[in-house]
């Protein structure tokens, strides 16, 4: 399936192994053709729980462990939330990632699915798009210590030193927050990530630190941007929010 | 008085049923007080007909004028009775004397054995008392040659004497009235009794239709002669949440399923219009479907929310929410959809607006916003411009409101001409009248503006529209500042 326009799915998420299970065998399908599109090598599709955890012990014959797990939350004889209360008690899952994909979208279901530790909750019907990208920012969060590098267009940052290593030669230190802002940002790399978003991420609440977003987003750029007045990395959406584009 | 407390105070609908039988009951009122009257006017008439006919001709007074008309003495002393004198008594069957002043008859005519012809002083004043003799009704007139006495048949004439004080006598209408009022008064107090215990009866029944027509549900519990109509009552207002249930129950059933087929439909599609080796027609076909898709997606939460809105007891979780937070949630998450390539939103955050804070069920909220700007999409197929803004008004009349938080969705696409927007403002207002959002659905804008509207009221908001023939389409959502 051809998803390859996205293009943001960093390489070294690429490899992650990534189960799908859904009981409507098309539409898991569909999201297994979505996700190799997108670039990931290593997508099995699994149709009930029991089919799941089978594949997830290795009794398939499949060697390695899941680095992912996407979820159908209604299945029969088993949900996609006992499933993963299952999956939940082998070591080896016990904090294994885990997005639901459901046809429910009302606020009870949310709650019940993120209590349990699930990392996103992506409502039918989706658009490939959202799938992706959202399914990447639960990866790039669960594996950053794999990836501390971040490649910019005007320079590539290392999260485990908090150091800026400029195309120009020169080396900035991002200050925590900095860290904190850009964090989040990279992980949602491509999408927009709003004023409000990136505050309660930042300082636990969006009332009031616009000002300080603003201030540090002007020191960031200064430090990660070949010009910037002209941000390319760190773009603004006006009035909305920033985007951080990554190099593919 | 705030507009939306206003607003809401009409729409109580009057408590009818009271109403009916309070009206039975003046009714009733109103016919025992036309006996009463209808008796006097009886009366008046029924006495002045007998009065008519017994106290002019046929009446004993008269008879006794005309035979003391009738009687002469003649020369030698002799008494002798004219014809009209002697008509008059064998007209009536009844017999005369003439008394002197020794108490002596003198003259007689058709007297009974049994009637004596001498008297007393005595005698003449009982007979006089009573008006009989031996029994017989008689009639007595004075004249310069003694009493004329005329007696009838026994049982033809019945006579009692009246001795009251003056005073009372005097007293009479002011008795009358006395009766009357108080006759009034008991009538009154019969028809407020009767009213209080009607509308206790009722009451309950008159609560129960009012919940009913709201929407909510009965349970009637009455004694005695209604308690059948109690329980009917209770039946139907179970009835009506079983189906209200079994709707709800199978919108969000059906809601549900459409989901996984149309994540199907919108994967694919979206992968077909993005692949740059189909051909371009494959492609631009792809393209129709997700945008129809993404429609029929709109639809099923719009039909689901309403379903939660018309059928959820409490529907809203109201906290502290900041507009200027839903408007930038909902525009990035079109723009992250990729829905912003052909149609880009800007969002204008007027002064002092960022950090306005409205009481409010976000997620709702942020459903209205998103279905504004699906309107947008809906209607401007081949892409449009959507201007995003949110101001503050200040408050326009007293104090106890802080003021109005105003989220604009505007388009610069077709818009509507004035006969269209007339049809929409009268589906909303036929939509604010039906007894749910999901019923009223059917016609043709589905029912994203309907559900805007709908929530917006439940927050005491407004929602306002404008357009005109390629100036776009506006819709303003008005919430008070918290």
């Amino acid at each position: 399936m051809a998803t390859g326009g996205f293009g943001m799915v960093d390489g070294h998420l690429r490899d992650k192994r990534i189960l799908v299970v859904d009981d409507e065998r098309d539409l898991a399908d569909m999201v297994a053709a979505i996700l190799h599109g997108a670039g990931f090598a290593c997508v099995d599709v699994a149709h009930s729980g029991e089919e799941a955890l089978a594949r997830a012990d290795g009794r398939t014959g499949a060697s390695e462990r899941y680095q992912l797990f996407v979820l159908d939350v209604m299945m029969p004889r088993m949900d996609g939330f006992e499933l993963l209360a299952r999956l939940r008690e082998r070591p080896a899952y016990a904090s294994a990632p885990a997005v639901f994909l459901t046809a429910k979208d009302e606020p009870f279901h949310r709650v019940s699915g993120l209590s349990l530790g699930a990392d996103d909750y992506i409502a039918k019907p989706f658009l490939p798009q959202e799938l992706m990208l959202r399914i990447a920012a639960v990866l790039r969060r669960c594996y950053a210590e794999e990836s501390p590098l971040l490649e910019l267009d005007a320079c590539r940052v290392n999260f485990a030193t908090a150091e800026v290593l400029r195309a120009d030669g020169g080396t900035a230190q991002l200050t925590a927050k900095e860290h904190e802002i850009l964090s989040v940002l990279a992980r949602n790399a491509g999408r927009i990530v709003t004023i409000d978003a990136l505050c309660e991420a930042c300082w636990g609440t969006s009332f009031g630190y616009d000002n300080s977003l603003m201030a540090h987003i002007r020191r960031l750029r200064e430090k990660i941007e070949a010009d910037p007045s002209k941000p390319v990395s760190l773009v603004t959406a006006r009035g909305l929010g920033y985007k951080l584009v990554t190099r593919p | 008085m705030r507009r939306w407390e206003r607003k809401r105070d009409l729409r109580r609908r009057p408590k009818g049923f009271a109403r009916f039988f309070t009206r039975q009951l003046l009714l009733f009122a109103a016919c025992a007080l036309l006996i009463v009257v209808v008796d006097f006017l009886l009366y008046v008439v029924i006495a002045y007909r007998e009065s008519e006919a017994n106290y002019n001709d046929g009446s004993p007074s008269s008879v006794t004028r005309v035979v003391d008309g009738a009687l002469f003495a003649s020369q030698d002393g002799a008494f002798e009775l004219g014809a009209d004198g002697e008509g008059a008594l064998d007209a009536h069957g009844a017999w005369s004397m003439l008394l002197n002043a020794e108490g002596n008859a003198v003259w007689s005519r058709g007297l009974p054995a049994d009637v004596p012809t001498s008297y007393s002083v005595q005698d003449v004043a009982m007979a006089a008392h009573y008006a009989a003799i031996a029994d017989y009704p008689a009639f007595f007139w004075k004249r310069d040659d003694g009493l004329l006495i005329v007696g009838f048949p026994k049982d033809t004439y019945w006579t009692f004497t009246l001795t009251y004080p003056v005073d009372s006598v005097r007293n009479l209408p002011l008795y009358a009235l006395l009766l009357f009022t108080v006759d009034v008064a008991l009538l009154f107090l019969l028809y407020a009794v009767s009213r209080r215990r009607t509308q206790n009866a009722v009451a309950p029944i008159s609560q129960a239709l009012d919940d009913l027509s709201e929407g909510r549900a009965a349970d009637v519990r009455l004694k005695g002669d209604l308690r059948e109509i109690g329980q009917r009552l209770t039946e139907v207002s179970g009835l009506i949440e079983q189906k209200d249930a079994a709707r709800a129950n199978w919108i969000r059933g059906v809601s549900h399923d459409i989901r996984t087929p149309l994540s199907m439909i919108l994967g694919y599609a979206d992968a077909i219009a993005g692949d740059r080796d189909m051909p371009a027609e494959a492609r631009s076909g792809a393209a129709v479907i997700r945008a129809q898709g993404l429609r029929i997606k709109d639809l099923v939460t719009d039909l689901n929310t309403a379903s939660q809105l018309d059928y959820t007891a409490r529907p809203l979780s109201l906290e502290r929410v900041r507009p200027a937070r839903i408007l930038r949630t909902a525009a990035a998450a079109h723009a992250n959809a990729g829905l912003d390539e052909t149609h880009p939103i800007d969002l204008d955050v007027g002064p002092g607006a960022a950090d306005a804070v409205v009481l409010a069920d976000e997620r709702l909220l942020a459903r209205a916003v998103e279905n504004a700007v699906a309107n947008a999409r809906l209607h401007n197929e081949q892409g449009c411009a959507i201007a995003m803004s949110l101001r503050i008004e200040p408050s326009a009349g007293s104090g106890a409101e802080a003021g109005r938080a105003v989220m604009c969705v505007a388009d610069n696409g077709a818009g509507a001409s004035a006969a269209e927007m007339a049809a929409l403002e009268g589906r909303l207002a036929r939509a604010r009248t039906a007894r749910d959002a999901a019923g009223s659905y059917g016609e043709e804008h589905g029912l994203g503006l309907v559900l805007i509207d709908r929530i917006a009221r439940l927050h005491n908001g407004e929602l306002s529209l404008s357009s005109a023939p390629d100036k776009g389409f506006r819709v303003e959502i008005s919430l008070p500042l918290a």
